[in-house]
């Protein structure tokens, strides 16, 4: 996601950005089988712009509340990335009026077969992934600064209740995580996503997944995930801690994964050769910003990243 | 058992903190302040509720759209 540091962090970018548009981010995975108003418009707008048919429909876009598409990009360089922001302002200020300020009606019925939003009976915590090296007998960042070598994000979500059991557990002495919720982690959030998405673990590909809690709420655990033919994997270590708050919530969930990591999948090309090491952060999120609130990659299949096996 | 639970509920501050080498990897690993800068706009992510703010504000609409959501995911 090198689009982060090469153009949004870029100040003039910045600058539009916050003072003449309205940014939106969305999963075009989500957004462009969705039947229903929203999907209706977006792929209206899509239909605009040069990826106008089939599958993917990547790319930034700027238009109308109306759906007049007036800018389209998909370059991953800021001067670029300007250039078509300015053409579209320019087309904008040209525009009548009321083609500026249409009315917007309500959204309709949602298609729930692909929208995610984050539900109030769940709590968020952020899940970071990087690349390490030893250097120096220690484990850092590699120093340059490119696809692959920055941290990426994903948010693992735990049901209010799954954290009542959690509570229960703690406070009956600690033991073994719930099943459900230590697969969860395994399959769907132990996973290199630093060179794009990464597919999940299947069930038989957790050969060992351990994780337990005392009753001072300390974690540690441990786990061997390979694929079928052994071409992919990770093992490691795991080690945090949690606390509860005075309504039964989570007030603190930090772990700190290490492992080492080998292999590759369809959209993650590039690893690194052999096993090498793979860190992670976990870490509780109030998810008071819209970014903290992205579903997690993996609840495409809900029912699945629920009742993980 | 009134005790472990008030040890419990009040346990955020007296949980021990990372050691000095986890602490050195937790830092490694989190994004730095130069790579969390993307994260200084406010990303809306209801392209619905976009639209009504874009109208209002006069303001167009920029989408980043992704397969695997922008704000998440990689």
């Amino acid at each position: 996601m090198i689009d982060r540091l090469l153009v949004f962090s870029n100040p003039e970018v910045q600058k539009l950005l916050k003072e003449d548009f309205i940014p939106v981010a969305a999963d075009d995975w989500y957004q462009r089988r969705r039947k229903d108003a929203e999907g209706e418009f977006f792929r209206k707008v899509a239909d605009q712009g040069p990826r106008s048919s089939g599958g993917t429909r990547q790319g930034h876009y700027v238009f109308t509340p109306g759906g007049t598409l007036l800018g389209y990009n998909n370059n991953r360089g800021a001067d670029r990335r300007l250039k078509m922001m300015r053409e579209s302002l320019k087309k904008w200020e040209e525009l009548p009026k009321e083609a500026r300020s249409v009315a917007v009606g309500e959204r309709g019925k949602i298609d729930e077969r692909y929208v995610r939003a984050l539900p109030d009976n769940v709590q968020v915590i952020k899940v970071y992934t990087r690349v390490l090296e030893k250097r120096s007998d220690q484990l850092v960042a590699l120093p340059e600064k490119k696809m692959g070598t920055l941290t990426a994000v994903d948010h693992l979500w735990f049901k209010k209740d799954e954290v009542k059991d959690l509570l229960e557990l703690v406070k009956k002495g600690g033991g073994e995580f719930p099943k459900e919720l230590s697969r969860r982690i395994a399959r769907f959030h132990l996973l290199d996503n630093t060179r794009g998405e990464s597919l999940s673990w299947r069930k038989e590909e957790i050969h060992k997944m351990k994780l337990e809690v005392s009753s001072e709420g300390l974690l540690v655990g441990g786990f061997s995930i390979k694929s079928g033919d052994e071409k992919m994997g990770y093992e490691g270590e795991i080690r945090g801690k949690l606390s509860f708050g005075r309504d039964g919530g989570l007030s603190i969930f930090e772990c700190l994964v290490i492992g080492e990591h080998w292999g590759e999948g369809p959209w993650t090309r590039g690893a690194r050769p052999g096993r090498s090491p793979l860190g992670q952060v976990f870490k509780l999120s109030p998810a008071t910003s819209g970014h903290d609130q992205i579903p997690p990659q993996s609840i495409r299949s809900s029912s699945a990243y629920w009742a993980a096996e | 058992m009134k005790s472990l639970l008030a040890f419990i509920l009040g346990a955020g501050s007296l949980l021990g903190q990372w050691n000095a080498r986890d602490q050195a990897l937790v830092e490694e690993i989190l994004p730095t302040k130069e790579e969390s800068k993307w994260l200084e706009i406010d990303w809306r992510i209801d392209l619905w509720q976009a639209r009504k703010e874009s109208a209002k504000s006069g303001k167009p609409i920029y989408l980043w759209e992704m397969d695997g959501h922008p704000l998440g995911c990689v």
